[in-house]
């Protein structure tokens, strides 16, 4: 295997992979849009183009049959179907886990035998045993491809009607007996369930009724269908259009139909209406360079570049960011003499301020590529929970750094299949409750300063606290204690620890509580910020906030004693002088009374740290306000654009993000200000204060 | 002027120093505040940064100008503590001559050392006014670099004005920086009463 082609292959493979599923998913609404046909069918083609360069044989095949699939439907040889979506979006997913396998230096296994006859059958206009596509959907059974297994057909003839004239008959019927070309005697199991299926239409054991929609009553032909009909057999030729009069004239009836009368008879499954080619001449095709020639020439704008090369600039980036903050502590040690130096000083700092940003922004992806598994994800789940759901999804075009991007594929795919399994009720429940049958999840992304904020929101039925709690309580994640001490908030946040779940059995989509415990860690990780929000009966929102960027990171430097710590600006709210009298004890924790409505827990960095707390009213105490606490320090010293240095050498869970260099050439730790918080108010003894004077507090 | 004079001086500059210390650490918290908004607002709001840095820059040479405050309070002191003994030793010389007197005596010598001690403490008053005119210039620096710090609040609440649509709360921020400054002009002003009212009081000697 050819390393060179294998690198340049992957990540272009795996872009035409994602945009063929949102392409598929498109299909579903907009069947008859040749052009993103056409854009599937490219992407099976380039794809089989460069497995064949790799000699990735079973991928070669694979895509082979999926693009054989999208050209009979892009020549409008075949029509789109439920099943059909449903067979590109598995074998999608089959060549996904074949390009891990060429991504792991292997070469890729062959895709599952019973998917790729179902994708054969169905581009040869058969009806395949649908086992393979409907697994997920038997339980729920309102899977519209059970419906399919019905082997009623319309067929179209041309006869002489009473009046004498030439007509088209189009009537049901059952073609079991026709077999597919090339088939040898014996009957396969697919055929075998297609007579079955046949025999007993949809009252074949074990098969459940399938939506009425879906499945047409009795023989009589709807004129939706005999309208399709015609239009696979005549396009826009119509009789009865005008411009039969002129197509008449230029092309023979028996050109255009190749169906002498009366014997020739098309078979075409009633539910795909999979109209055979009825003239020599082809159906008008999606050009495929025509929207090629529309797009803009990417390739002379843009560079694929190693993700490892910009990492490497990053970090470069980062190092000068370190030499820029000690250059500038440098000279203002010097003085107001040396105008000269402050200028250059100034200068630098803005030369390294752009090139700081020009590389954040090489690094910034748009949400879509985050968002762009989710609409399959709400497709899946949704049909395998046998609810109605309707995905909105806002601010694709939001920019991201790329780590946050990577990092939180699978946070979201779990917070949507949460939000589906335990957020969203079934149709019925929200009819009876008053709501739209179908249920909305709302995906936003919205940049609020240097900060991007995700949420994922539906309209469902809220969390219930005093329900958590007691699960909580049962699971053994927290005591009975502890859960009397735990604020509204506090409660709702308890679904986020590991091992909590309020299912008493796992299922494919949730259950094992450990999702939620890593869309918290994963957001912790990535320096942001979690957020939880619900109303019982109306719905929940979890939002999560990242920074713009994960290259720079902006500190608050503090003294507590002689020790100089930060703490990331993006936790913090404001700085306080701190008020004796504003402190009290409350429910065993001290609080802080920041305003007339604010009162917040206060944690002595002294205590925690030093283990020796501050006194108030005998050394300087200043007071630090974060969203979820406020941490009393020595003196607040100022801040700086740092560079975070992993400090993964200490233990997993720790106080600290990790350490930086400060602009005086010091190593300085970086405070997790949701760790202490979180430590202080488990062990309210700990973050405890100690006033010079007793009582005040 | 007696102890009671010098002790309230003494008093004046005491408050004065724990006041400014604490409404300019006050000024760098209001500083540090508008810059840790700004930075979470990202580049929307960098023309606020901008002010909020020079406010912080301007609190810091505030900072560094009190310092010089404390600086000349000391010598002012020392030199009318000075001026104080050495009026005491003048006084006692005029006892000891006007004893002597009582008994027709008369010591050259010691009206001498009297008329030398008070061309001291006359030298010594010129120097202490020099250095309390010292520390008036010093409180005028202060001032100026207030009213310096008051521009630049002023700028400030122009640019939360033009920042209004992000959302910031910088007009408050502003207000809450406007607050600290006057806060300082006052005592400021008030500590160069008490100075001026002592140089008044310094000049009827000369």
């Amino acid at each position: 295997m050819d390393m060179e082609i294998l690198q340049d292959y992957l990540p272009e493979a795996r872009e035409l992979l994602e945009k063929a599923q949102e392409d598929t998913l498109r299909l579903e609404s907009e069947p008859g849009n040749d052009e993103i046909l056409a854009s599937v069918f490219r992407a099976f083609h380039t794809l089989k183009g460069g497995a064949g360069f790799l000699e990735a044989d079973h991928l070669v095949s694979w895509t082979h049959h999926l693009e054989d699939l999208l050209d009979k439907l892009r020549s409008h040889t075949l029509t789109i179907s439920a099943s059909m979506i449903d067979a590109i979006l598995k074998g999608l997913d089959v060549i996904d886990d074949m390009l891990q396998q060429l991504a792991h230096g292997e070469s890729p296994a062959a895709g599952p035998v019973d998917l790729g006859q179902v994708i054969q059958q169905l581009a040869a206009g058969q009806t395949p045993y649908l086992q393979a596509l409907t697994a997920e959907t038997d339980e729920s059974g309102t899977d519209a491809t059970t419906c399919l297994s019905t082997d009623a057909t319309l067929m179209a003839s041309q006869r002489i009607t009473v009046d004498g004239h030439n007509g088209i008959y189009i009537e049901r019927a059952d073609i079991s007996s026709h077999s597919a070309p090339g088939s040898s005697d014996e009957i396969s199991e697919a055929e075998f369930e297609a007579t079955l299926d046949a025999l007993y239409g949809n009252q074949a054991p074990g098969l459940v009724d399938p939506p009425e929609q879906f499945c047409p009553a009795g023989d009589e032909i709807s004129p939706e269908e005999f309208e399709r009909m015609l239009d696979q057999l005549h396009g826009g030729q119509a009789p009865g259009y005008d411009v039969l009069e002129r197509t008449a004239q230029t092309q023979p009836a028996s050109a255009a139909f190749a169906l002498d009368p009366p014997a020739s008879r098309i078979g075409l499954p009633a539910q795909n209406l999979h109209a055979q080619p009825l003239s020599a001449t082809p159906a008008p095709i999606a050009n495929p360079s025509a929207r090629t020639q529309n797009m803009p020439e990417a390739a002379d704008t843009t560079l694929r570049v190693d993700a490892l090369r910009l990492d490497a600039v990053m970090n470069q980036v980062g190092e000068l960011v370190l030499l820029r903050n000690r250059l500038a502590s440098a000279v203002s040690s010097l003085g107001e003499e040396n105008e000269d130096m402050a200028r250059i000083a100034r200068e630098v700092d803005l030369t390294v301020n752009d090139i700081q940003s020009t590389v954040m922004r090489l690094r910034m992806q748009p949400c879509k590529r985050l968002f762009q598994q989710l609409p399959r994800v709400v497709r899946d789940a949704s049909r395998q929970l046998g609810k109605e759901v309707k995905l909105d999804i806002v601010g694709e075009e939001v920019e991201i750094d790329k780590t946050v991007v990577d990092a939180l594929s699978g946070p979201m795919t779990h917070l949507i299949r949460n939000s589906l399994d335990h957020g969203i009720d079934p149709s019925d429940v929200r009819q009876a409750a008053g709501k739209p049958r179908s249920a909305t999840i709302r995906v936003a992304a919205v940049h609020l300063g240097d900060k991007v904020r995700i949420e994922v929101s539906d309209d469902g039925r809220g969390i219930d606290r005093q329900f958590v709690t007691q699960k909580a309580i049962d699971k053994g994640v927290i005591t009975a204690d502890q859960a009397a001490r735990l604020s509204e908030q506090e409660a709702l946040e308890l679904i986020f620890r590991a091992g909590f779940s309020t299912k008493d059995q796992a299922t494919d989509l949730s259950g094992r509580g450990v999702g939620m415990d890593v869309v918290k860690e994963t957001v912790r990780k990535l320096r942001g910020h979690l957020d939880i929000q619900t109303r019982l009966g109306l719905g929940t929102t979890i939002a999560m906030e990242f920074p713009l960027t994960m290259a720079v990171l902006p500190v608050l430097y503090l003294r507590l004693r002689r020790e100089i710590y930060a703490l990331p600006i993006s936790s913090i709210e404001s700085l306080l002088d701190i008020q004796e009298s504003r402190i009290h004890r409350m429910g065993g924790r001290s609080v802080y009374r920041v305003d007339g409505t604010q009162v917040t827990p206060i944690v002595d960095l002294g205590a925690l740290l030093n283990d020796r707390p501050l006194r108030l009213g005998s050394e300087p105490i200043e007071g630090v306000l974060t969203e979820r606490g406020l941490f009393m320090v020595s003196e607040v010293l100022g801040n700086e654009d740092s560079v975070v240095k992993p400090i993964d050498f200490l233990a997993e869970q720790t106080w600290y993000q990790g350490a930086t260099i400060s602009g005086k050439g010091n190593v300085v730790l970086i405070l997790d200000p949701g760790a202490l918080l979180g430590h202080a108010l488990e062990h309210p003894s700990t973050g405890k204060t100690t006033p010079d004077r007793r009582g005040a507090a | 002027m007696d102890v009671q004079r010098i002790m309230q001086v003494v008093d004046a500059s005491f408050a004065a120093r724990q006041s400014i210390e604490k409404s300019l650490r006050e000024i760098d918290r209001r500083a540090l505040n508008a810059m840790v908004l700004v930075k979470r607002h990202g580049n929307a709001l960098a023309g606020y940064g901008v002010v909020a840095q020079a406010f912080r820059e301007r609190a810091a040479s505030l900072k560094e100008s009190a310092s010089h405050l404390q600086e000349t309070i000391a010598p002012l002191i020392h030199a009318h503590m000075r001026i104080l003994q050495h009026q005491r030793f003048v006084t006692s010389f005029d006892t000891m001559i006007q004893a002597m007197a009582q008994y027709g005596l008369v010591c050259a010598s010691l009206n001498n050392t009297q008329s030398q001690w008070q061309k001291i403490i006359t030298q010594e008053e010129t120097d202490a006014r020099k250095i309390l005119l010292r520390l008036i210039a010093a409180v005028d620096a202060l001032q100026e670099g207030i009213e310096e710090q008051e521009y630049v609040v002023t700028n400030g609440r122009i640019e939360a004005a033009l920042a209004e649509g992000t959302g910031a709360p910088l007009m408050r921020v502003s207000r809450d920086m406007g607050e600290a400054v006057r806060t300082v002009s006052n005592v400021i002003r008030t500590y160069r009463h008490q100075l001026e009212s002592l140089e008044h009081e310094s000049s009827t000697h000369i």
